[in-house]
């Protein structure tokens, strides 16, 4: 019978109702057609590619709606921004001190530092705005326990963000990077020159970390207790090891790619970052959920 | 202040007649409906009030999807009777008009 693979497809990527309404007259069709032939078929499988396409757009739209509409989501937002708040302090701080470390350790050009460290607001903040993404995608995952298409929603619309955010703020962003990468030249004067722009660096390693950070807040609202603390330490340790492992094989393999992850230093303390808004999301919701369970009682 | 499309009036014209699935209504349209944008603009429909849908009745153990049949509504007739008043009066020369 044609159609079956592209009917499990279709059920897995729109809503109930959509699959209902839109995608499923067209399937029906397209399997009453199948006995006229090859060309009227593919005709058919062409048409049906332009159905799912608009069914997946239009439940985008709504899952979004979903995401960031209504008073409760905007409570959720503010929540998640608030956290990244102290994501972003916690980025900062821990990024003053080890680049004034690290110049302590290099006896660097004059001035170079002044441009580094007001670098480091920025690269402190984007990343604590991705870390937001954690708090919301948890706390959305946990309202609506079926519906991961909403945090799926939100963290395509923070992707496409990321690179949009980071080119308006080129301007504060520019000479930052490019005092950073001297920076690294110093520390490591063998490092080969970078063949991806600074720009492009910035922006797939910010890309890299939304989907993953949404991944990771996914993961803390669907396991609780031990559990909970597993995942994160599990998702946390494999995503600094892969991007350590990537640049160490990387810098065997194809030495000119090196940099886009000395680019990327801030990961590491975003990990930490990280660790520590988990504790601390599970020491203020602990007692919320007691709360909330004593008022259902 | 319902809006409606030339292909949604088309498809209207065409379910007057009698109830019809997305096949039926490209083959009664002779080209002018293409398949990428009927079952759309039928799920459209459907959303605004001009057409309900039901699916079909089948015998027990047949195979693959049933086939969503569309009926137009009288909201639709009404708003269809309304588009063509316009269309007509949009057609006059100013001198007709009067």
């Amino acid at each position: 019978m044609p159609g079956l693979w592209i009917t499990r497809l279709a059920q897995r990527l729109t809503r109930p109702d959509t699959f209902d309404r839109l995608v499923s007259p067209a399937i029906a069709d397209l399997q009453c057609e199948a006995i006229h032939g090859w060309r009227r078929r593919l005709r058919h499988y062409w048409a049906f590619t332009i159905v799912l396409t608009c069914a997946a757009l239009r439940d985008f739209r709504a899952d979004v709606g979903t995401a960031f509409g209504g008073d409760d989501a905007r409570r959720m937002w503010a929540r998640a921004a608030a956290w990244a708040l102290f994501a972003g302090l916690c980025n900062w701080a821990a990024m003053y001190w080890l680049t004034l470390r690290m110049f302590d350790r290099l006896n660097g050009p004059i001035g170079l530092e002044a441009a580094v460290l007001n670098g480091i607001v920025y690269r402190s903040i984007v990343p604590a705005l991705v870390t937001a993404l954690v708090v919301a995608a948890y706390q959305l995952k946990r309202r609506e326990p079926s519906r991961l298409r909403t945090v799926v929603a939100a963290s395509v619309v923070f992707i496409i963000a990321t690179p949009i955010v980071g080119y308006i703020a080129e301007a504060l962003h520019a000479p930052a990077l490019n005092a950073l990468e001297e920076t690294y030249r110093l520390t490591r004067p063998d490092l080969p020159a970078a063949v991806v722009p600074a720009r492009w660096q910035a922006i797939l390693s910010g890309m890299l970390q939304t989907a993953s950070f949404a991944w990771l807040g996914i993961a803390l609202a669907r396991y609780r207790g031990w559990p909970l603390a597993f995942t994160a330490t599990t998702v946390i340790t494999l995503y600094v090891a892969a991007n350590l492992y990537l640049a160490e094989l990387l810098s065997r393999l194809a030495p000119s790619l090196t940099p886009i992850f000395y680019g990327n230093h801030a990961i590491p303390v975003n990990a930490l970052t990280l660790v520590a808004l988990i504790v601390a999301m599970k020491t203020v919701q602990r007692p919320f959920d007691r709360s909330m369970t004593a008022v259902a009682r | 202040m319902p809006s409606i499309s030339g292909t949604e009036a088309l498809i209207i014209e065409l379910l007057e007649a009698s109830e019809r699935f997305g096949l039926e209504l490209i083959d009664a349209s002779e080209g002018r409906l293409k398949r990428g944008t009927i079952y759309v603009t039928l799920s459209r429909m459907e959303a605004k009030g001009f057409v309900v849908s039901r699916q079909e009745e089948r015998p027990a153990g047949a195979i693959g999807l049933p086939r969503r049949m569309y009926r137009v509504t009288a909201y639709g007739q009404k708003v269809h009777a309304a588009y063509l008043l316009l269309r007509d009066a949009l057609a006059l020369k100013p001198a007709e008009a009067h």
